[in-house]
């Protein structure tokens, strides 16, 4: 496997070097360099809040439970890759994922605590949804009335889409441009 | 000691002009940085991130664990550059054995260790090899900003007095352990990354600079006791 130390975009095989849920993996990816579109449909019904920022006090009033259930989830699939034999693929793609992210979410100013907060935000999300991907991982657990029902494929459509799910917050679910670190200032 | 070096080297073919024992040397630094960049990401930052009380400090435990990765492949890519076997079936250094088993034993490590990688760091960042030069400028950032993260948060969590123990006991045991982080005082490696303009520092040299800052950080800012330690260290394993 060809080693990569930096990549301004997915690799064009990836999808085939990766297998099962490639194909998401780059869906993920190439949402890191488009313009902010529409909102998808599967989030009818839900309060869904658009940001232009989330600074440190919006980010810290992330409902924890959903914090928890996605971190669940990322255990799990990477629990299920590794007994799948696939522990490669995801160090891969997470290794992919980190090379393409890195330069689209450099802060605009270096110091700038909340962009850093808010790409570390992204970073997470990023890897917990490419785990999810190859693992085709989904939470049929997690509670249908509230805001955070919404399911990895909701979650990598707004990526893929070039917003960043926030996370719900007060009742809402906040999204914002996945752009925000670097055209945030402190 | 006289510098055989004094010129800049610009580049791997001007690096291996100069013959195996500078490439070797350069190999040997590198290498380190390959290995300890990689282990304390693995190791102490990401780990972490679950042990965040806040999502803020969450994230930004995830954007420190993304950026000492980054370094980790910085260094890598320095090192296939200059054709560098890979050196990573050596374990990393002694003080990545300390176990991060809280958010706030977490905090300490970016405070301390990542300070000892700041102190090394700066030595490197007049290197006669220019793209080891380069590359430690253009990491001192984000090295620094993950000290100043710890400093600041360290200094919020010793005014705890629940917490103000275990901040201490923290910094005593992982300065103890990064002591030899340094190299041994009377290292053969470090006369001879001196003599090639590697370095400019000894390895007690560092280690007291390492001690002179850390007793800032715990005695001035965090109203701390220093532990005993010497800036000597010749011990045979690190």
């Amino acid at each position: 496997m060809e080693r990569y130390y930096e990549l301004n975009a997915p690799p064009p095989d990836l999808p085939a070097v990766l297998g099962p849920g490639g194909d998401d993996v780059l869906a993920l990816l190439d949402g890191l360099s488009v313009a902010p579109g529409r909102v998808p449909d599967e989030v009818d019904g839900l309060p869904v809040r658009r940001v232009g920022q989330v600074p440190s006090a919006l980010l810290d009033r992330v409902e924890p439970g959903w914090l928890a259930a996605l971190e669940g989830r990322r255990a799990r699939a990477r629990t299920r890759l590794v007994a799948a034999g696939r522990e490669t693929r995801l160090e891969l793609a997470e290794h992919v994922a980190m090379l393409v992210a890195t330069p689209r979410l450099e802060p605009a100013e270096p110091g700038d605590g909340d962009a850093l907060a808010q790409s570390g935000a992204i970073l997470w999300l990023l890897g917990t949804l490419v785990a999810a991907a190859l693992a085709d991982e989904h939470d049929d657990a997690t509670p249908t009335v509230r805001a955070d029902r919404l399911d990895d494929t909701t979650l990598t459509g707004l990526v893929a889409r070039g917003w960043w799910p926030v996370g719900p917050v007060d009742g809402a679910f906040v999204i914002a441009p996945l752009t925000l670190p670097r055209t945030c200032h402190a | 000691m006289p510098q055989m070096l004094i010129d800049d080297v610009h580049d791997a073919a001007a690096a291996h002009a100069f013959g195996a024992e500078y490439v070797t040397a350069l190999g040997k630094i590198i290498n380190s940085h390959v290995r300890n960049e990689a282990a304390g990401a693995a190791v102490f930052d990401e780990p972490s991130i679950s042990l965040a009380p806040t999502p803020h400090e969450k994230w930004l435990a995830c954007r420190m664990a993304m950026e000492e990765y980054g370094h980790h492949l910085k260094f890598n890519k320095l090192a296939a550059q200059l054709g560098l076997e890979d050196d990573q079936d050596r374990p990393p250094l002694s003080v990545f054995d300390y176990q991060v088993t809280s958010w706030t034993g977490y905090v300490m490590t970016k405070a301390i260790v990542d300070l000892a990688e700041v102190v090394l760091m700066e030595d490197l960042c007049e290197c006669s090899y220019v793209p080891l030069r380069m590359l430690c400028r253009s990491l001192m950032r984000e090295e620094r900003f993950h000290v100043s993260f710890g400093a600041r948060t360290a200094a919020r969590l010793a005014a705890d007095p629940t917490r103000r123990d275990e901040v201490r006991s923290s910094a005593h045991h992982l300065i103890r352990m990064t002591l030899p982080f340094f190299g041994r005082s009377d290292s053969r490696n470090n006369e001879i990354f001196r003599r090639w303009g590697i370095k400019r520092l000894s390895n007690d040299e560092s280690r007291a600079e390492f001690v002179r800052r850390t007793r800032v950080l715990l005695c001035d800012e965090l109203g701390l006791d220093y532990p005993e330690v010497g800036t000597r260290w010749n011990a045979t394993t690190s």
